[in-house]
Order: C-alpha cells, then structure tokens, then sequence
C-alpha cells in the first residue's frame, strides 16, 4: 500500500513530513490549507455549518491519528475527500438532517461570487439537500472539486458507471425541482 | 384401500408440489437485449444467481449500514438481475421492449406502480405474489435516453431496497402501496 | 443559462469558521494520543521479524493467490450487488416521489 500510493499520489512534501513528525504547528497548517475543502464538502451535503464544522474537525482528527500512512500531498487530499464523504454518509444516516427553508438558506453566507443571480444558488444548494446521499456527493465532488467521474468513483469507491448514472441522476432532478430545461 | 389412499394423497402432493415450489421462489425472467447492448453507450449488466450472491453476501460489510442492509435484504433471495442500458441519443431503442417482458409476467404477477411521463421517465413495478408474500419484483423503467429493467428473485423487501440511500420527506412507498391496494390490478 | 456553470458558482467552496484549525488543535491537545507505532529501535529485532515475514510469506503464497482469487471474485459480486440494488432502489424512489406528488 505504502508504494504503490507513493506511485500514485507522489511523494511528500516538507509541511507534510514535518507535520508526520509530530510537529503541531505544520500539523495546523495543513489544516489551514485543506479546512475550506473539508467543510465546504461537509456543508453542501449538510446545508448545516455547526454540523459541517462538526464532521470537519472530527476528519481532521482522524487524519492526526493517522498521518503515517498518508505518502503525499495528493494523497492527504483524496484521503480527506474520502474520510469526509463517508462521514457525510454516517451522519446522515443518524437521520438527524433536515430541510432549510430558502429564509433560512438566506441568512447563511456565502464566499462564492453571486451578483447575478443569488436565489439560484441558494436553491440549487437547498434542492442538493433532496437528493439521495450518494448523488449529493458525487455531484459536489464534481462541481465543488471539479473531480472527474473516474476520480470521484476513486473517492467514493464506486464504479464509474455508478457514479456517472448518479451524476445524470442527480442533475436531472435538480433540473426539474429548480424548472431548468436540459 | 389404505394402500389405494396412500397413493391418492402422494399424487395429489405430486402434483401441487412442484408448482409451489416453484412459484416460492419467484420467477427469473429472460432479460435479453442484443440490439440494445449493441447500441448503448453506456451497459450495466448484472447477473448474480443464488451461489454469486451468497458469495457477494459474505463480501459486503457489516460497518456499513447500506451494505448490512444489503445482507438483511438480500436473504431469501436466489437472483437479482439488472440490465440498463444508456444512449446518445433519444430515440435510439424500441420502447416495445418492455412489453417483450410484460409477455413473461403469469396471473402472480400484479402491477404495483405505473408512472406515466410523456417527456421524462416511465415506471412501472410489478410484484410476483404468492398470497401476501412478496416473491418477485420486476421494475420497467424507460426514458428517452435510458432502458433500465431489474429482476429481483424470492421475498423482497421493499422498505430495505427504498431505503438504501435514505431520503427524506418523502412517505414509504410499501404504506402508499398498501394506501393504493384498491388500484392495483392483476397482470393479464 | 449555463446549468453547470450555475451549479460550480453555487457549489464554489466556502470558506471554513473562523478559528477552526485552533479549535482542532485545542481537540488534539484535549485527545492527544500517541498516534504512530514504531519499529523496536534495535536493527538485529528487524532484521529477524523481517527474515520471518519473508518465510511466511513465501510459504503462503500458494495459499494467498487462491484467496486472493476468491476475494477479487467476492469483492467483484459485492460492487454488483450494490450497483445494483442501488439502482434498483433509485427506481423505486423515482416511483415513490410520483405516488407521494400524486
């Protein structure tokens, strides 16, 4: 395991070795570096920033315990994809999830630049929350991480069928819950 | 005579027995598509008998709880088959497939489910019953660029196969079904 | 409108609490456990572990191709099975939200 992910995500860089060393301070920043990805993954599928904040701090825990194995930059960040998705699925499976309203989804900002057309955004992020676990995540991992199906079946241990039929799945339903034509 | 009543009651048993053990295990229907596969873009094709999904039963993982429901579900059964099929282009495959497979369905089988979407996807769910048991579930399902049919084989349940990946807001289908009893018709 | 261009906009990531990384680390320090295992320092140890690793090894190797096998086909039927009672499971949902919008 330990070669072939060095195969396949590079080798480690010095934040990340100091960091594998023990060092706390090269510790937070890779959390600094990596917290936006993390959380935003937790948000989209939760639409709830405590519990977002909730599920990241507990992956960046985990990987704390175990940064020895992670080989390399890349590798840290398919690991946090991954550990973050299948936290996502945990917690949603505790049924605790609900529905923001569009008020609700109002009050909670936002970084990404929405001047021309706010609502919608807020919608296709409210109208995410209906979809199955599953379609969720892979249409965040696409178009939050800009992931291809073959790298998000690799995050989400899914064949690429799978995860394009969720892709087209997902997209056809919101397309039709927010009234946009294919 | 007690002879003569022993015999009776053996060929009476003869000849129920093996339809009743035949319908207990539900009907694996012939989900063969040529044309289909060869124009597809896209294939999914699944074909998992009794020994293969026992095989995959001891594979899938009990910390997972999409999967220990998969094990839960998947008891009983003696085959699911899934066949789907994705296209470039509307239009490209005969719609009168699916009645190729409606050909197969006997008295058992009773239609559940039928969504009707001029533009987007039509569903129907059928149910082979033996009493109130569940056997069988057949699910057609086609829209303008996909063909999707799947096979279930043996005592399904509903609730556990819907609720594979939860979603919420939405009533279980089996209360609407049992809401929908009234509605449902044999299959002729 | 461009859809996908709609859906990268308002699924851009965002930026993550103020004070998280402090707060993770306020965690470790409350939950601080030793997290790596370390070889015995002495090299004779690793060097006997490692001569009885490559013995098993070697001997199992028969043995580990056969499960191996038997796993890759396992691990095969289980991605299917899950494919396809997924799919199966979309089915009837795209069902079920008909019967509930009825």
């Amino acid at each position: 395991m330990t070669a072939t992910a060095s195969l396949l995500f590079g080798t480690m860089d010095t934040t990340l070795q100091r960091a594998v060393a023990g060092d706390h301070e090269s510790f937070a920043e890779l959390i600094r570096e990596h917290q936006d990805m993390v959380f935003s993954i937790a948000w989209h599928f939760l639409h709830d920033r405590d519990r977002a904040e909730e599920i990241a701090q507990e992956v960046f825990l985990q990987m704390y315990r175990t940064l020895g194995e992670i080989e390399s930059e890349a590798h840290l960040r398919f690991w946090l994809r991954r550990v973050t998705a299948n936290r996502c699925i945990d917690e949603s499976r505790r049924g605790r999830w609900r529905i923001v309203t569009l008020d609700e989804a109002a009050d909670v900002a936002h970084d990404a630049d929405e001047q021309r057309d706010p609502l919608l955004g807020r919608r296709i992020r409210q109208m995410l929350q209906r979809l199955p676990a599953q379609q969720r995540l892979a249409i965040t991992m696409r178009y939050q991480e800009g992931l291809e199906p073959s790298e998000i079946g690799a995050v989400l241990d899914m064949p690429l069928n799978t995860v394009k039929s969720h892709l087209r799945r997902g997209l056809s339903a919101l397309r039709e819950w927010l009234g946009v034509s294919s | 005579m007690t002879r003569y009543f022993l015999n009776l009651i053996l060929t009476i048993v003869a000849a129920f027995a093996i339809p009743i053990t035949a319908s207990a295990q539900g009907t694996r229907l012939k989900l063969d598509f040529p044309d289909m596969a060869a124009k597809a873009s896209e294939t999914v094709d699944v074909t998992l008998d009794g020994p293969m999904l026992r095989l995959a039963g001891k594979f899938l993982s009990n910390n997972d709880p999409d999967e220990r429901s998969a094990k839960a579900m998947i008891n009983g059964l003696t085959g699911i088959y899934v066949r789907s099929y994705e296209f470039d282009h509307e239009g490209e495959y005969d719609k009168a497939q699916a009645e190729r497979i409606r050909t197969q369905l006997g008295p058992s089988w009773k239609k559940i489910v039928k969504v009707s979407s001029r533009l987007k996807e039509d569903v129907d769910i059928y149910l082979d019953m033996q009493g109130d048991n569940v056997i069988g579930l057949l699910v057609i399902s086609a829209e303008p660029k996909e063909f999707t049919v799947v096979n279930i084989v043996g005592p399904v349940d509903i609730d556990k196969l819907v609720g594979l990946e939860g979603q919420f807001g939405i009533p279980h289908l089996s209360r609407d079904l049992k809401g929908k009893h009234g509605k449902e018709d044999h299959h002729e | 409108m461009n859809f996908d261009h709609e859906l990268n906009r308002a699924l851009a990531r965002t930026s993550a609490p103020d004070g998280f990384a402090d707060r993770v680390i306020a965690r470790l320090g409350r939950t601080d456990t030793p997290r790596h295992w370390h070889w015995p320092a002495a090299p004779t140890l690793r060097r006997i572990a490692a001569a009885v690793v490559f013995t098993l090894a070697l001997g199992g190797l028969t043995a580990h191709q056969i499960i191996e096998h038997r796993r890759t086909e396992g691990e095969l039927a289980r991605r299917q099975l899950m494919t396809a009672l997924h799919i199966a499971s979309a089915k009837m949902r795209v069902a079920q939200h008909a019967v509930a919008h009825d």
